[in-house]
Formats: structure tokens, sequence, C-alpha cells
């Protein structure tokens, strides 16, 4: 700040071309980049789902209720970003800091949830057989009746003393000869309307991974199994999906919250020198945050619902 | 949001009056405040219909999966379209696209062909899978 007295073009004053502010111009064209990124990511998962075989994309793995809570902390850390901006707008420093205060409170959340998330799946399994499931073993490993035209050959639930990416091969090198499964109630080979159709008739709550562990373990030979992998981008094509697309939201998501924090902390000196130019970083960042919670308003629905 | 309004921001605060050389169209300082804030207040009550509509959005679409439609294609629509409008409505307010932002329509404009032609392309490829769009009968 010792140079010779520099002042970088268009922070507050509207510039004749363009209409705007500088800085709210670059914000939208980064988000259109944003939007090409995602819609890329979009269409690709629009293609593998329609192009997947009936039965083979896994229904009810995702936990519904956490999802849709998290949904409504991300929605509420909107809400809030808009109102700490018009509160800047109205001169009221302090009631911006609460509001944003709220934010960063709100994205942790989302954050913690995320991971909460993500560590369940890493230790769920999906373990594949050599053969389909006898007819004695259905009810117990699958947890639905036989179905002559579509055989079920893979069990999913928690395998007792195994970390989280094992694979066959290194159990074969670990020297393990046995697993022992517990088995959930419902398979993903089920579609999503006899899920919910059994749910009904069961009363059952949706599947919650903690389920599993409920049941009592079964032991499989491993010479049995053909392939082994905890629900990680590997397992399958809707895991691999799942993980990039919220993956990436997450990192959009840290990145803001640190834009957030920078603006409400250290960048808030701001303020005393320049506050249209401050109430203008706030909104522009804002810009950014909605466009985050709207990515997350379509990843949701597709991802848990669909 | 005009420049009016942000610029204003700079006379209700006890800021040094650095930040009113920005301010493009100086008004009596007191008579600008009140219509200022009584349109702030009115935005900030817009952003609070918006959160009520999200809310309602969540939940109905949740609500969804609960009740089932008898084919599948018919859950798919009622999902995209609910995230739709909740999308709209994120975009039109928070992002404040339906009032004072349309000249970024044009920047949108380009995106939106280039994500729709994306979109055409990958559904439209999914005709040559063999047996693919079984998922949506």
């Amino acid at each position: 700040m010792n140079q010779p007295h520099m002042t970088v073009p268009y922070t507050t004053e509207i510039r004749e071309d363009t209409g705007f502010y500088n800085g709210k111009v670059g914000m939208w064209l980064f988000l259109a980049s944003e939007v090409m990124l995602f819609g890329a990511l979009f269409s690709a998962y629009v293609f593998l789902r329609i192009g997947a075989r009936a039965g083979d994309w896994p229904h009810g793995l995702l936990n519904i209720p956490i999802g849709a809570f998290n949904t409504l902390v991300l929605i509420t850390s909107s809400l809030t970003v808009a109102l700490s901006w018009t509160s800047l707008k109205m001169g009221n420093f302090r009631r911006y800091q609460r509001l944003q205060l709220v934010t960063l409170a709100c994205g942790l959340a989302f954050l913690g949830i995320k991971s909460y998330e993500y560590s369940v799946k890493f230790n769920h399994y999906e373990v594949w057989l050599n053969a389909p499931l006898t007819a004695q073993e259905y009810p117990q490993l699958a947890g639905h009746a036989v179905d002559a035209d579509d055989p079920v050959n893979s069990i999913i639930g928690h395998v007792e003393g195994v970390g989280s990416f094992a694979t066959l091969d290194s159990l074969k090198e670990a020297g393990v000869s046995s697993l022992t499964i517990h088995p959930d109630k419902f398979h993903y080979r089920l579609s999503a309307a006899e899920q919910a159709e059994r749910r009904k008739a069961e009363r059952l709550q949706p599947h919650t991974e903690a389920e599993g562990a409920e049941h009592a373990g079964v032991p499989i030979d491993l010479s049995r199994v053909s392939r082994i992998s905890a629900f990680v981008p590997r397992h399958s094509t809707f895991f691999a999906n799942y993980f990039t697309l919220t993956g990436l939201h997450a990192l959009h998501v840290i990145g803001g919250l640190l834009a957030f924090a920078f603006i409400l902390g250290p960048g808030s000196r701001m303020w005393r020198v320049d506050p249209v130019r401050y109430t203008n970083a706030v909104e522009v960042t804002g810009l950014f945050w909605h466009f985050v919670d709207l990515v997350w308003i379509f990843l949701f629905p597709i991802l848990y619902l669909l | 949001m005009s420049d009016a309004t942000v610029s204003g921001a700079a006379s209700t605060t006890s800021a040094p009056p650095e930040g009113a050389a920005h301010v493009h169209h100086p008004a009596p300082a007191a008579a600008m405040d009140a219509h200022h804030i009584q349109h702030v207040q009115r935005e900030q009550k817009k952003f609070l219909a918006v959160y009520g509509v999200l809310v309602v959005g969540t939940v109905l679409t949740v609500a969804m999966y609960y009740v089932h439609f008898e084919l599948m294609w018919q859950t798919v629509a009622v999902a995209l379209l609910i995230a739709a409008v909740k999308g709209t409505f994120v975009a039109a307010v928070f992002m404040h696209l339906w009032h004072g932002e349309r000249d970024i329509y044009r920047i949108l404009a380009y995106t939106g062909i280039v994500v729709a032609g994306l979109f055409i392309l990958t559904i439209a490829s999914t005709f040559s899978v063999p047996g693919a769009g079984l998922y949506l009968r």
C-alpha cells in the first residue's frame, strides 16, 4: 500500500459498456464456466443413468432424511447470505457479522454431515458371489424372496474386521479365508417402487446404514466371493457419479466458506475505507454461494431420489 | 440491484467520505435514506418468501419419494420440475436476475446454448446404446 496510489477500476462505479461494476461481470463469467463444468457432469450422469440396465442402478443406498436435512442447512445459509448483504446495504455491520457467522456455521455443518455420510459409505460393503444365492439363503442374505428371473449374486451389509478400501486381492494377500457379513434388509436390486412397497408393508423406516448391524453375522467362505468393494467410487457407476458430483460440490462449499471467512475477518477493514466496495464483495461472493446452493438443489433429488 | 441503492449504503454508515466519492447520484441524505431502507426491507421480505418456497419444495421432494408414482418417468419429471422451480427462485431472487440484472442474460444465453447442446447430444447418443432408455419406461 506504500506504492503510488493505484486504484482498481470499476470496483464500485458502473462501467458504461457492461452496465455493472467489474466484480459482478467477472463473477457471472466465472459462474457461466461453472454452469458448463457442472452441466458436463450432469449430462454424463444422465447418459449413464439412462443407459443403465434395469436393476443395475442402486436404490436406497443413500440416507434420504440426512440428505434432506443437509438441503435445508444449505438453503438456510443462502438466506443468511442474502440478508447479510441487505444488512450492509442498510449500514448495519453488526447484523451482517451475526448473519455471516450463521452462514459459516451452516456451511461447516453441511460439510460435517457430508463427511459423516461419506464415512458411513466407506464402511458399507457389497460382496459379489461366484454363483447366485440359493433359495434358502435369499431371505437371510438378500432380504427378499427368490425371483428366478432376477437372480441375485451379491450381499450388501457390514463386513467384520475389514478396512474401508479392501479388495478381494488385498484380503487374499492378508490371508483371510472367511468373511463375516451382517446383511442389510434391502437389496438395491429391488426397484425403488418395490422397496417403497416393502417398507410400507413392513412399516419400516427408510433404509439406514445402521440397520445392517442389527443382523446376525453370516460367515461366507472367501472362495465363494468373486468381488468385494465398499461403497467407494470403484463400487459402481452410481457411486463414481455420487462421489464425483458431491465431492466437487463440497470443494465449492469449502471455497465459498474460505472467501466469506476472509471477507468477514481480515478483509473487513475495507468496510471502514470503502463500504460500497465491501458490500459489493459480499454480493459477488454471495452470487457464488447461491450458485453452489443451486447445484445442490439439483444434486439432491438426482442422487438421492431417482 | 441498481447502483443507486448500493451507493446509498455509504451515506448510512459512519465511514469516512471516501466511499462517497463513488456515489453517482448524490441525493439529499435524509430523503435518500428513508427511501433506500424501505427498498432494502422490501427486498428482505422477498428473500424470506423465497426461503419459504425452498423449504416447501424440499419437503415436497422428499414426500414424493414416499408416495411414488406408477411410472418411473413421472417420478423423474416431478422431481426435476420441483428442482427447476426451486432453482428458478434462487436465480431470480437471491441472485437478482429477475430485477435489474437483465444484461447478465447475454452471458447466460451463450452458456445456456452450450449446456443445452451438451444435454441434447448426450441424450440423443443414448439411442445408439442397445437397450438404453428402459429405465424411463
